[in-house]
């Protein structure tokens, strides 16, 4: 497809990659909302992003942050501010980037899917939960509109292994943000710090309206376990969700009332839907509400 | 013939109790699901709460589960269980999308429209015969591609086989519906008859269900399925290969 004419995804800032991934000899070659663009580390250091054409050849040069571990680029001239997260600043934390998986899927049913409590016990079964515990206790979804989020708070769950370094199955405590439609953190009890927090985070990079690449981070208190090992763990989590996000109809997500039906436990997922509308964000939405039982080949 | 909204999904013998499978059609996907008390039902294949395929899901007792989230269908498409809210009583309005789901002897038939249309009598008139199940294949051509290979396919009976005398066969061919052929085949004093269901996947993928005429003999009956379906296999790789003159040694005139 073409670059997205949306313009609030246009105007967001997204990741394309690691900052490992563009080196001075290896770009990273990629697609960023329906536009080609190619990320490489150019002879000052910096990683510079351009636009490309069909050929490969370079256009437009892009703004770039590299924040995070990740690099983030917008094709849009008015930018919405990329998140703060003061926790990369804390001591005794460590950063470890996780890499991506590639899902033939809207981006936003990723996203969706990272903040949904009830799908634990049947997709991600004795890791983040397993029957009978699967019931999910009221909690909090907000949009907070000083910040432009939106929150989940007051998210708890049983799970069996809650975190690479969990042993024994725990009551975890959850909290929800999300920043853009794009990206989300997700703040959990840490196993082996009472009253910390451990962060998860997800990147999702839409490359088109039902593909993307999910690249996410993983910021905890842990000095147990090898980064491959929390590598693993996540890749694990993630490689779970794959099968299943790619095997919901339609593809894009619908935003029409009735066209799906939610539970209460879907309150964090009704609020970022409904914030979503409030954008008028189009890119990765279903836009036929007729066309529900059909994906594209 | 008549377009109907009927189909045909398969063959009963393929979906086990507590079973569930995915089920193409042009333009609507469906899961047809066995409980474990034997009765089949056939469903949209999306579940009405975020869009998973329910043929990705897995039967408990006589309800059919989401894969996602496990929430919980009867056989009417009524949503009994959420587990995310053990204690509650799922709204009545939590309903996924059912057709109507009959089995004739040996056959799943399934109407894919909303016209609420009887079942066409080709159908119910299969009921009574004697056959047994051979197995489905799936192959890629369009479902009258498909049916004007049968209607000239020459079938080598599994008696003719046996005594390999060379005896003449004579072929009789009936397009029962459009989805329906009859190939009888008629060796000295008996019959050999396949009944073959084809259903459209997509416009250029058709399932072929097939059963054979029973000849009464327990004993040599599982040696006729075997021998269909080898002659199944041989007629799907021929007509995939798109090589003319294979095409042509699966027919009569040729
Ligand atoms: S999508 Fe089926 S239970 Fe949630
Ligand atoms: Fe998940």
């Amino acid at each position: 497809m073409a670059k997205t004419t949306d313009a609030f995804a246009l105007n967001e800032w997204l990741v394309i990659g690691r900052l490992e991934d563009a080196t001075h000899d290896k770009p990273r070659v990629t697609r960023l909302l329906g536009q080609d663009i190619r990320a490489e580390r150019t002879a000052d250091g910096a990683i510079g992003v351009w636009e490309t054409d069909l050929a490969g050849n370079k256009g437009r040069a892009l703004p770039v942050q590299e924040r995070y571990g990740h690099i983030f680029v917008t094709l849009g001239d008015t930018p919405r501010d990329l998140l703060e997260m003061p926790e990369f600043e804390e001591e005794g934390r460590r950063l470890v980037t996780i890499g991506y998986v590639r899902v033939k899927t809207s981006p936003l049913r990723v996203v969706e899917n990272f903040l949904d409590l009830g799908h634990f016990p049947y997709v991600h079964t004795n890791y983040l939960g397993a029957e009978p515990q699967t019931e999910v206790a009221n909690y909090k979804a907000e949009i907070r509109e000083d910040v432009d989020e939106v929150w989940a708070t007051d998210c708890s769950f049983f799970q069996q292994k809650a975190a690479k370094s969990a042993t024994d199955g725990q009551q975890s405590e959850y909290e929800y943000r999300v920043t853009s439609p794009f990206i989300t953190v997700l703040y959990k009890t840490c196993p082996i710090k009472p009253g910390a927090w451990d962060l998860v985070g997800l990147f999702v990079q839409p490359l088109d309206e039902d593909l993307c690449e999910a690249h996410s981070f993983v910021l905890p208190f842990d000095e147990e376990n090898t980064d491959v090992e929390l590598r693993h763990f996540q890749q694990t989590i993630f490689l779970q969700d794959r099968p299943i996000l790619e095997n919901q109809l339609p593809a894009l997500l619908p935003l029409t009332p009735g066209t799906e039906m939610p539970a209460r436990a879907d309150a964090t997922s009704m609020t970022y839907r409904r914030w979503l509308k409030k954008k008028n964000i189009t890119f990765g939405v279903q836009k036929d509400a007729a066309s529900t039982n059909s994906r594209a080949a | 013939m008549e377009q109907t909204s009927w189909i045909v999904a398969g063959l009963s013998a393929g979906l086990f109790e507590g079973s569930v499978m995915p089920v193409k059609t042009p333009g609507k996907d469906l899961a047809v699901w066995r409980q474990r008390s034997g009765q089949a039902n056939a469903v949209e294949d999306r579940c009405p709460h975020r869009g998973m395929r329910f043929s990705m899901g897995f039967v408990r007792g006589d309800q059919l589960a989401c894969r996602y989230h496990g929430w919980e269908f009867d056989g009417a498409g009524v949503c009994k269980n959420i587990p995310a809210h053990p204690t509650l009583q799922p709204p009545k309005t939590i309903c996924a999308k059912t057709f109507v789901c009959q089995e004739v002897n040996g056959f799943i038939v399934v109407n894919v429209g909303d016209d609420g249309a009887a079942m066409p009598a080709e159908y119910s008139e299969l009921e009574g015969e004697n056959m047994v199940p051979v197995r489905s294949v799936y192959l890629d051509a369009s479902i009258s591609t498909v049916r004007d290979w049968l209607m000239q396919a020459v079938f080598p009976t599994f008696a003719a086989g046996q005594d390999g005398t060379g005896t003449p066969v004579t072929y009789i061919y009936g397009n029962l519906n459009d989805n329906l052929v009859r190939i009888s085949a008629q060796v000295g004093a008996t019959t050999e008859e396949l009944i073959l269901a084809l259903q459209a996947l997509d416009d250029d993928r058709t399932g072929v269900h097939v059963q054979v005429s029973d000849m009464g003999s327990k004993e040599e009956m599982p040696a006729v399925q075997r021998h269909v379906a080898r002659w199944l296999a041989d007629l799907r790789l021929r007509l995939e290969s798109n090589d003319q003159s294979q095409i042509n040694k699966l027919k009569i005139s040729a």
